[in-house]
């Protein structure tokens, strides 16, 4: 019989459903920030040197880290989940998540480069 | 796309997507993964633009002169209404895993609070950048 | 008249699935879809087929897609019904003849869940008994009666409808680890921790729209989800 047990249990949903809200509500609280910051800066409310005062000093480094952090477990999660739903051959989706966690450890190592970088 | 659950026999599957009817959750539910999508594909770019506005006096003008030009407002405009519709949407799903507005009629006020959200982020966004 | 445009599958005839339209008088007050559907079986074409048992909503043979949404045919009034009425058999589901469907892997599905009382404890000389709240814990989960209307309307079951246990069998799940008398909690809680058979549920919400006895699958899996959390952390 093929039967809905033929899988078993995995045991593993739990801790990315639970991780997945747990960066949310971070993302949640700094993202809007982030980009509230961003229209200032094109409306023209911020020059250059008043937006580096606000992103460049040491909290705004701290935040702008646990952002990224944070933006991209949950990038990674909802995509994986994603993934999972509509790409049925394992031998597919498989790599396509191993290249998603590559490709978003990348912007993240990129993005730390960034913000750590400027000019102490 | 989709596979078969089990052998079916050779039987047809029954009409699924196709007949369905468009329900308000559904589409809220639909509207936050692809709102998701269109934010994780904004991470490239917010570093293109952080790299850019943070960058020497030149690289900011050039970066607020790509940020104004129609792509770019497009692009922020279309970021800008996904994070709205994803906040407000993500707290909603948030409230009702807690088991809060959990009822079937607060599941429906609440879909489309979230979706007026997004709309209504998209207007004022848009009012904003033109 | 009433117009009804209706899925038509015949495996013998071989071929694709079609739809074909009917013409129904309303001939009583307070017609239900299956009355209409009664009239075609019996007055117009006699190779109508479809599952209907009790007639009044409470044994679960007739649900079928009505107008793009799933509902049992029984209990729902035709005067509402946008016309011409398209019926179609449950979403998903491999069709055997017309509106009728497999269910095989939905019962399945249901019944590795255990759909029992588990109890280890000796049996007491007389019932189980439960308190008038612990009862209550029930109120929402008992009335289901296995249509297949939620599962079959929900699009993650669709997609991945092998692994996911879809809505019904889920607040069925929810059924029994609410009951203050089952004593195998923590091994349904076990089973069911698995990123498909429980978290496929993105909250869509098909499953409470459909669901023709008002009753909420979203609410029962959030309630597993918050229990296996709180027994992790």
């Amino acid at each position: 019989m093929l039967g809905a047990e033929r899988y078993g249990t995995a045991h593993n949903g739990l801790g990315d459903w639970y991780v997945q809200r747990l960066t949310a509500i971070v993302v949640a609280l700094l993202m809007p920030l982030a980009y509230l910051l961003l229209l200032a800066v094109y409306n023209g409310a911020l020059d250059q040197m008043q937006m580096l005062d606000l992103v460049d000093g040491y909290i705004g480094r701290m935040l702008h880290t646990l952002l990224l952090i944070a933006l991209l477990t949950h990038a990674y999660l909802g995509v994986k989940l994603i993934v999972e739903d509509y790409v049925h051959m394992a031998a597919l989706r498989i790599p396509m998540m191993g290249a998603l966690l590559i490709g978003l450890a990348g912007f993240g190592i990129w993005w730390l480069s960034v913000i750590w970088a400027w000019a102490a | 796309m989709p596979t078969v659950k089990r052998p079916s026999y050779s039987r047809p599957l029954s009409p699924r997507l196709a007949v369905y009817r468009w329900q308000l959750p559904m589409i809220a539910s639909l509207a936050h993964r692809a709102t998701g999508i269109i934010l994780a594909l904004f991470v490239p770019v917010y570093l293109f633009i952080l790299t850019g506005l943070t960058g020497s006096p030149d690289d900011f003008i050039r970066q607020m002169a790509w940020m104004h030009s129609v792509p770019g407002r497009l692009i922020l405009w279309l970021t800008g209404t996904a994070l709205i519709y994803h906040l407000v949407n993500g707290i909603r799903f948030i409230l009702l895993d807690a088991g809060w507005f959990e009822a079937r009629d607060s599941m429906r006020l609440t879909a489309r609070i979230s979706v007026g959200a997004g709309v209504l982020g998209a207007l004022l966004l848009g009012g904003f950048l033109w | 008249m009433i117009r009804l445009e209706i899925y038509r599958y015949d495996p013998e005839a071989g071929g694709e699935p079609c739809r074909q339209s009917f013409e129904v008088p309303v001939f009583k007050p307070g017609m239900k879809l299956l009355d209409a559907l009664n009239y075609i079986k019996w007055k117009l074409d006699g190779t109508l087929t479809f599952r209907r048992s009790c007639g009044e909503g409470v044994c679960g043979s007739d649900g079928m897609n009505i107008n793009g949404v799933n509902g049992l045919a029984c209990i729902t009034d035709v005067a509402g019904l946008k016309q011409p009425i398209r019926v179609s058999p449950l979403p998903g589901m491999p069709v055997i003849r017309d509106l009728v469907v497999d269910t095989t892997h939905f019962f399945e599905q249901y019944r590795s869940i255990k759909p029992w009382l588990q109890a280890v404890s000796p049996v007491p000389e007389h019932e189980r008994l439960q308190s008038v709240e612990e009862r209550a814990q029930l109120d929402g989960m008992y009335e289901c009666i296995l249509c297949g209307c939620c599962t079959t309307s929900c699009p993650s079951w669709w997609w991945n409808g092998d692994r996911f246990l879809g809505p019904a069998v889920l607040l069925q799940a929810d059924r029994w680890i609410r009951d203050s008398r089952d004593e195998k909690t923590g091994e349904r809680l076990d089973k069911l921790e698995d990123a498909f058979k429980l978290y496929r549920c993105h909250q869509i919400m098909n499953c409470m729209e459909a669901c023709p006895k008002g009753l909420n699958p979203t609410g029962a899996i959030n309630h597993i989800k918050r229990t296996l959390l709180a027994r992790k952390s």
